[in-house]
């Protein structure tokens, strides 16, 4: 066969798939399209590959930001972490822990997440109580109640975590007791306090006042002893000089 | 190319090389349509996963698809490690669809050459693809492309020789 008859033949051929397959196919593309950014967009770092395929320039800006942020933000988001509420840096750890929530998708795992920041927010309450700041105290004690409401709804929502409810019920009855058992305490403690400090400061005053007084009427004893004992060498001398 | 663009794009352009790359999978496979169905769905299956893979300045859509295609019937053959068909199996494989007499007889006889040069013959007389187009798809240097291209058509025509 020569070169031409060869390309003849071969054109020739007239082989198409079935309609049914192109629309199966077309249908199975689809389907495929749906499902691959549904996978993407499940998965919590969906906003990340995002971001870093919209292309070059959102990737330097973001490494320039990394750069900046690797010298001094670690340091400060540290010290967010380790804040209290009342403290500069405690708006900078509460928005971490929003980026965080935003994050999770599973209703399970959120309620973990709030029970984490409840207690928290707890042991930020007990220690805070101790130091005996009234308005870090108020500060803490609304932030508290505001976690107790976020865990409540958390719970709430969770369809899938009926054993899981029980148990964080107990504990939320025994937390939100211990709660107010630590308001009544540290009002008792303020109003002790206060009360303590002005009986003290009056004692004080008096107590010295007092001990003035005393060391003054020490003063004239001590004159009258010195007057006897100028009395009594007198008399010494005048007996002496009469027994001459 | 971006994301969404790419892939809308991918949608507007598969449709019209479907023909084109099931042809090639039947005659490559031994007419078997089932099997030309399954690869040619695996084909556009691994090209839309791979999107992001594609780069327009390297190679065009149709070239791109058919290297798929032609790596989609490698692993075929491997997995039913069946590298050759002889005449016999060529000519029962003949049964499915009906073609002219001499397009019968010049299949048979494609298909009992190297699956490599069978590729070659098919993208030359077939896709009209250039010998550059086909260094790309056959992932060789244009120099051994063109040496194969030249080598495999001497095979045919010496293989079709004998007349019918």
């Amino acid at each position: 066969m020569t070169d031409s008859e060869i390309k003849k033949a071969l054109k020739t051929i007239d082989i198409k798939p079935s309609k049914e397959f192109k629309s199966g196919l077309d249908t199975r593309l689809k389907y495929e399209s749906l499902n691959h950014s549904k996978v993407q967009q499940g998965s919590n770092f969906y906003f990340l590959s995002n971001f870093f395929m919209k292309g070059k320039v959102f990737f330097s800006t973001l490494a320039v930001l990394t750069l900046v942020l690797a010298g001094t933000g670690f340091a400060t988001v540290s010290a967010a972490r380790n804040s209290k509420p009342g403290d500069a840096l405690f708006g900078l750890n509460k928005s971490i822990d929003s980026i965080e929530r935003s994050l999770i998708n599973d209703d399970a795992k959120k309620v973990e997440f709030e029970q984490e920041l409840f207690d928290d927010r707890a042991n930020d309450l007990t220690e805070i109580e101790k130091e005996n700041d009234k308005d870090k105290f108020e500060t803490a004690k609304k932030e508290f109640e505001l976690q107790y409401e976020k865990l409540k709804k958390a719970l709430e929502d969770c369809d899938n975590c009926e054993e899981q409810k029980q148990v964080l019920e107990q504990q939320f009855e025994q937390d939100k007791q211990q709660f107010e058992d630590s308001v009544d305490d540290s009002n008792d403690s303020v109003e002790d306090s206060s009360d303590d400090s002005s009986n003290d400061s009056v004692d004080d005053v008096s107590d010295d006042s007092n001990d003035s007084s005393d060391s003054s009427s020490e003063n004239e004893n001590e004159s009258e002893t010195k007057s006897e004992g100028k009395n009594e060498i007198e008399n010494e001398v005048e007996n002496e000089s009469n027994d001459d | 190319m971006e994301d969404a663009q790419s892939e809308s794009q991918f949608f507007d352009d598969y449709k019209s090389h479907v023909d084109l790359i099931y042809k090639y999978i039947y005659l490559r496979v031994g007419k078997s349509r089932e099997t030309a169905e399954d690869l040619t769905q695996d084909t556009f299956l691994k090209a839309y996963v791979n999107l992001n893979k594609f780069n327009s300045s390297k190679a065009s859509f149709k070239t791109w698809l058919f290297r798929i295609a032609r790596n989609s019937v490698i692993d075929w053959y491997r997995l039913k490690k069946i590298h050759t068909v002889d005449i016999e199996n060529a000519e029962m494989y003949g049964k499915e669809e009906t073609m002219g007499e001499l397009t019968e007889y010049l299949i048979t006889r494609i298909n009992i050459m190297a699956p490599i040069e069978r590729d070659v013959i098919l993208y030359k007389y077939i896709y009209e693809f250039s010998d550059k187009e086909i260094a790309l798809i056959i992932k060789k240097s244009n120099v051994a492309t063109r040496v194969l291209i030249s080598r495999s058509i001497k095979k045919l025509k010496k293989l079709t020789e004998t007349k019918i």
